[in-house]
């Protein structure tokens, strides 16, 4: 499957939730790798469509918005503007950027949900839910506060307890209160749409452990196995919610009801695709449904779930739709060995960054690939930003480039002077630099971003060296031609270099066609 | 490159970080968790239950702050002069390390009227400017919202 060749690209990196700003953990879960991804299809001259989106729906936006005394629509209004400008600040090179509150998208997910009722998808099932009966409405869990049944804590969550971690059912709630009144909830009988997932046991367990079992990340097939293999095997999933915020369930008997936001978020890449196509005058079709387009979802690891068992199966079902090639998700990027968390304030928030360190977009885009969480969850440390800025983008990479243009500005008035012979060192570097762009395309089109991005950085090091070894410097007291063939062969290496770290440092790569004008 | 063509014009494309600017980073991270651990505090426990009469004998008041100034000796106190409504009073005050002299001149406060004198650094305190001190030792004023006479009681 791995072998396929695809004619078209669709790329989409998670929607990220609007209910905050963005961090460095956002960057390097999944905007960072899928943008380098894009850019590097693009220089091949590929058929690329990469979208996101803001994911506007949900609970948690609802919470905010009470909080903060507004309206939810206030409240994604603020953040969609905040991330979309993150984005822009940062170079992740969207063709199209949404929102899940979009009316394309609203028609679209409902469309969908309704296609899945009609082909009899949905076990429609009452349960039994909290209910407040001094506001008159159903509460999601969030909304349910009470004592962790673990440790004792006081204000633990109807889904967890943020204290112990553990992860809890409104239920277990000792003495539960409702959040929006403080009165004691109710159980109260409520019917719900559930997507019964062990039907798709066989066809996911083909779909991933089958086809994909060596092209997809050990990471992500792990996380699927333990779903698949667990065993009680898959359960049903409730895809619709007692909530006003949302987009209403198209379907009778869905009143005062909403789509369950992981049932309506994916379906967004279809929407903002669409939304794209109307505006560059393209068929969005084959971006989605043709079998030669490849299909690749970003993401962080606490999206497999949506990503690889509940979407596919919401797309097999639809029926006219490609399933995702690869998910190539990321785990988590710590914070000076601490969990990132946007309450506590322990992230580094993209916005303060950039007024703290302008222009250095690059710096931190190299960082998080170099030390990108792609097989493990990873650390980052400032220390470790700032040896990596002072010992590898300064000290190799730009000593080398700078070093080249300096003597070319200083022995040949700034223009590529002619080679003469090339010696033994000339052939050698020449043949270890022609197999470069292909190891680092392998690796990229493998998503080992660190990986490829090491060998740029072998890359750069093995101009350095040559520089080093063939010291133009002294050469040129003697020797005109032979100082005239190093730097010609040295500034090969400097263009060459500066189109394999395009997709990594855009701004760099900018700012060096800058200069050459 | 073909040769002959000109090449882009040298230049640094990536600067040293100092040491200075990350540690600014790693203490502003620091400064959050600081604040996280103070947010979790559970405010001081309550005191023994106490009377009405008790409280009754606490004569508390509002009064203006008509000077301020440092004492000479002393890195804590401040000397204030206060309209009391009922004729002017000295007190000395260990706010120095939070207001300035200036910031306070022209304010009301809250003070405790009928405390028993004190000699403090030669000087006669008459009476307890009351602050409340947040979670992290910072001390704050208390205001009445709108201004009243010097001399308000408090009750
Ligand atoms: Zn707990």
């Amino acid at each position: 499957m791995s072998e396929k060749t695809f004619k078209r690209y669709t790329i989409t990196s998670a929607l990220p939730y609007a209910n905050g700003p963005l961090h460095i953990g956002h960057l390097a879960g999944c905007y960072v790798p899928a943008d380098t991804y894009a850019r590097y299809l693009r220089l091949r001259g590929r058929d690329v469509a990469f979208v996101c989106g803001s994911d506007e729906h949900g609970v948690a936006i609802t919470i905010k918005a009470r909080k903060e005394g507004i309206s939810p629509q206030e409240v994604v209004d603020r953040y969609h503007a905040l991330m979309q400008e993150s984005f822009r600040d940062f170079g992740i090179s969207f063709d199209h950027y949404s929102r899940t509150s979009a009316a394309i998208h609203h028609e679209t997910a409902s469309d969908f949900f309704r296609d899945l009722y009609e082909k009899d998808a949905f076990i429609e099932r009452s349960t039994e839910q909290y209910f407040d009966p001094e506001v008159g409405q159903f509460l999601a869990d969030r909304y349910i506060e009470g004592t962790c049944p673990k440790c004792g804590y006081a204000h633990a969550y109807g889904d967890q307890c943020e204290k112990c971690g553990s992860s809890l059912s409104p239920e277990e709630l000792i003495e539960p209160k409702s959040k929006l009144s403080g009165s004691t909830p109710v159980l109260k009988e409520t019917k719900h749409w559930f997507l019964d997932l062990a039907n798709y046991t066989e066809f996911l367990k083909d779909y991933i452990l089958g086809s994909h079992a060596h092209d997809w990340k050990n990471n992500v097939l792990g996380q699927c196995r333990s779903w698949l293999e667990a065993g009680d095997g898959l359960q049903a999933r409730s895809m619709t919610r007692d909530m006003d915020w949302g987009i209403p369930v198209p379907v009778p008997g869905g009143e005062g009801k909403v789509l369950y936001v992981w049932f309506d978020a994916p379906i967004g890449y279809i929407s903002a695709t669409k939304e794209w196509a109307a505006l560059s005058g393209k068929d969005w079709e084959p971006y989605w449904k043709e079998e030669d387009t490849k299909l690749v979802h970003f993401i962080g690891k606490d999206n497999i779930v949506f990503h690889c068992i509940i979407f596919p199966a919401i797309l097999k079902t639809h029926g006219a739709y490609i399933l995702p090639d690869n998910v190539p998700a990321n785990e988590f990027l710590n914070l000076e060995g601490e969990k990132i968390s946007t309450s506590r304030n322990w992230a580094v928030w993209l916005h303060e960054y950039l007024a703290d360190f302008p222009g250095k977009q690059d710096v931190l885009r190299y960082v998080l690939t170099a030390n990108a969480p792609e097989t493990k969850d990873n650390d980052f440390t400032w220390k470790d930003f700032q040896t990596r800025n002072n010992a590898e983008l300064v000290a190799i990479f730009g000593n080398f480039v700078n070093r080249a243009l300096v003597l070319t500005d200083k022995y040949f008035e700034g223009r590529v002077p002619e080679a003469g012979t090339f010696g033994p060192m000339e052939e050698e570097l020449l043949a270890q630099m022609a197999a470069f762009p292909e190891k680092i395309a392998a690796s990229i089109e493998r998503y080992r971003f660190r990986e490829a991005l090491s060998y740029v950085m072998d890359f750069a090091r093995m101009g350095n060296k040559y520089l080093a070894e063939t010291e133009p410097w002294k050469t040129i007291k003697t020797d005109q031609e032979r100082t005239a063939t190093i730097l010609h062969v040295a500034l090969q290496v400097v263009a060459g270099l500066s189109v394999l770290a395009k997709p990594f440092l855009p701004f760099t790569a900018a700012r060096s066609r800058k200069r050459s004008g | 490159m073909a040769a002959g063509s000109p090449v882009q014009q040298p230049g640094l494309l990536f600067e040293k970080i100092e040491d200075k600017v990350v540690e600014a980073q790693v203490q502003r991270l620091l400064d959050a968790k600081k604040a996280n651990a103070l947010q979790e505090q559970p405010a001081a426990p309550m005191k023994e239950i106490t009377s009405f009469e008790a409280f009754s004998q606490m004569d508390l008041r509002v009064v203006t702050v008509l000077r301020a100034e440092k004492m000479l000796k002393s890195k804590k106190l401040l000397k204030l002069q206060v309209d009391t409504g009922l004729g002017d009073r000295t007190v000395l005050s260990g706010v120095a390390e939070h207001f300035s002299a200036e910031e306070l001149v022209g304010r009301q406060v809250v003070m405790l009227l009928n405390l028993a004198p004190r000699k403090m650094m030669g000087i006669d305190s008459e009476g307890m400017i009351l602050m409340a001190e947040d979670k992290d030792g910072t001390l704050r004023l208390l205001q009445p919202h709108e201004a009243v006479a010097p001399g308000a009681v408090i009750s």
